[in-house]
């Protein structure tokens, strides 16, 4: 008898591995939860804190999820669920029984902390670590992690959202503020095969408010959004400047700054990377993340924590306050163009280094070749040498 | 969440600059004292203003003013 064949039964409902999929089957419900691996090898710890989950929301008609999103599923009546989210994202939208099930499903695994937290200490903390900076440790701490193959959250939130969602707000000023229209930065909207994120014009901070403003200039007003990342935008998985962040339109922004503010030209062609040389050697600035090397060796840079990261004021933009990232970036520029005046020992010391390596990389570089000169070998004849055995 | 009401209505009231001084600007944008201690980076068209100059540096609405928090070594 195949392993498929078997069906578990915990409680009322009977569980059935399908491939890549479970299928869950109570009375009149029947949902198959997707996974990114085969789930024939599941632990029977999660089958049973699924099965837990699914009761908990079918009982009491509701469930509250809190990240950077406030989002709430709660029973209208037999059939019908109701899920809505507030705070940087809000949407409400109304879901089949089956579908608020598996959006409960895809919440939890997304490693979303349920309020209020069941145990106290460790709910708590949880909560905290995926309001902060630190979601990723927090998504390991979740009780579906390690459990067996992770569900396909994104798949369903997509697939789910594709169906019932009209369009999403997006918006500044998070859960507290009080919800104001022109607080709306963006619309996300489901197409067939991805989302289109429609930008208001709206918004005097963050990379969004940095897009609104440059859209314009930039020429766009749309942003194709995958659907894996239009999941996590909408559940809060992640701030939304954060899941942005490396996006094309951000790295075109970032390139637009970069020539307004310092006079470089990155190429729109060429890599989201800005190269400067100067003495120091050759630098390099990634628009992706504000990755900064010199002569080829990382420099470990952080942007500091608190807020404002960074102000800018250009003509025909106006002023605005800077997202993270971006001013990561422009600030790593800055470190490459003026490291003279690095004042963090740290970052200082980093510098160093990498510009001694360069020096002992350069001298000794002349020596090998004074060295062949006096032996009357020519370096090319050496890469000829060194290259013949790869060639045969 | 009163507060956060009267931080959105700061941040819009600082908007756009006619003619002022560069410490106006800091100060508007909430940053000076941070900015005078040298714990900003400030520049303007390009080029790195030092603390003792933003009284007599003049930004208006054609100028290029960036403020960063300087990153640091990790």
């Amino acid at each position: 008898m195949e392993r498929q064949d078997i069906p578990v039964r915990i409680g009322s409902w009977e569980i059935r591995p399908a491939g890549r999929s479970l299928i869950l089957r109570s009375g009149d419900l029947e949902i198959t939860v997707p996974f990114r691996d085969k789930a024939d090898l599941l632990s029977l710890r999660l089958l049973t804190d699924m099965i837990k989950l699914l009761d908990d929301l079918l009982q009491r008609g509701s469930l509250e999820f809190r990240s950077h999103v406030k989002l709430t599923l709660k029973r209208l009546d037999e059939r019908r669920w109701l899920l809505s989210a507030r705070g940087e994202v809000r949407y409400d939208v109304e879901l089949t029984t089956e579908e608020a099930l598996l959006m409960a499903l895809a919440m939890k695994d997304a490693g979303l902390p349920i309020w209020p937290p069941e145990q106290d200490t460790y709910g708590l903390l949880i909560m905290r670590l995926m309001r902060s900076r630190l979601s990723a440790l927090a998504r390991l701490l979740t009780p579906f992690a390690h459990l067996g193959p992770p569900i396909a959250w994104k798949r369903i939130v997509a697939t789910v959202m594709r169906d019932r969602l009209e369009r999403a707000e997006i918006r500044q000023g998070g859960v507290m503020a009080v919800p104001r229209p022109k607080d709306v930065v963006a619309f996300l909207r489901p197409r067939e095969r991805y989302f289109v994120l429609t930008l208001t014009r709206a918004g005097g901070s963050g990379l969004l408010g940095l897009l609104n403003r440059l859209s314009e200039v930039l020429g766009y007003r749309e942003l194709r959004i995958e659907a894996d990342v239009a999941a996590q935008l909408l559940i809060g998985e992640e701030p939304v400047d954060e899941l942005l962040s490396r996006s094309e339109a951000a790295v075109r922004a970032r390139r637009f700054l970069v020539k307004e503010i310092f006079g470089i030209d990155v190429p729109e062609d060429g890599p989201a990377e800005v190269h400067i040389k100067n003495r120091y050697g050759r630098w390099t600035v990634s628009l992706d993340d504000g990755c900064l090397k010199l002569n080829g060796i990382h420099i470990c840079i952080m942007q500091g924590w608190s807020r404002p990261y960074g102000v800018i004021q250009l003509p025909g933009i106006g002023r605005l306050e800077l997202d993270e990232m971006t001013a990561k970036v422009l600030n790593a520029v800055a470190v490459a163009l003026w490291p003279e005046k690095v004042r963090d020992r740290a970052l200082k010391k980093q510098i160093e280094k990498a510009r001694r390596m360069a020096s002992f990389r350069r001298i000794l570089g002349r020596v090998v070749r004074r060295f062949l000169r006096l032996l009357g070998v020519r370096t090319e004849g050496i890469l000829t040498l060194t290259a013949r055995p790869l060639m045969l | 969440m009163t507060q956060a009401v009267a931080l959105l209505e700061r941040r819009e009231a600082a908007r756009p600059i006619s003619r002022m001084t560069l410490t106006d600007f800091l100060t508007s944008a909430g940053v000076l004292n941070e900015a005078r201690r040298g714990k900003l980076l400030v520049l303007v068209n390009g080029r790195v203003v030092p603390p003792k100059a933003f009284r007599s540096t003049v930004v208006d609405e054609e100028a290029k003013v960036v403020v960063l928090r300087p990153v640091v070594g990790g």
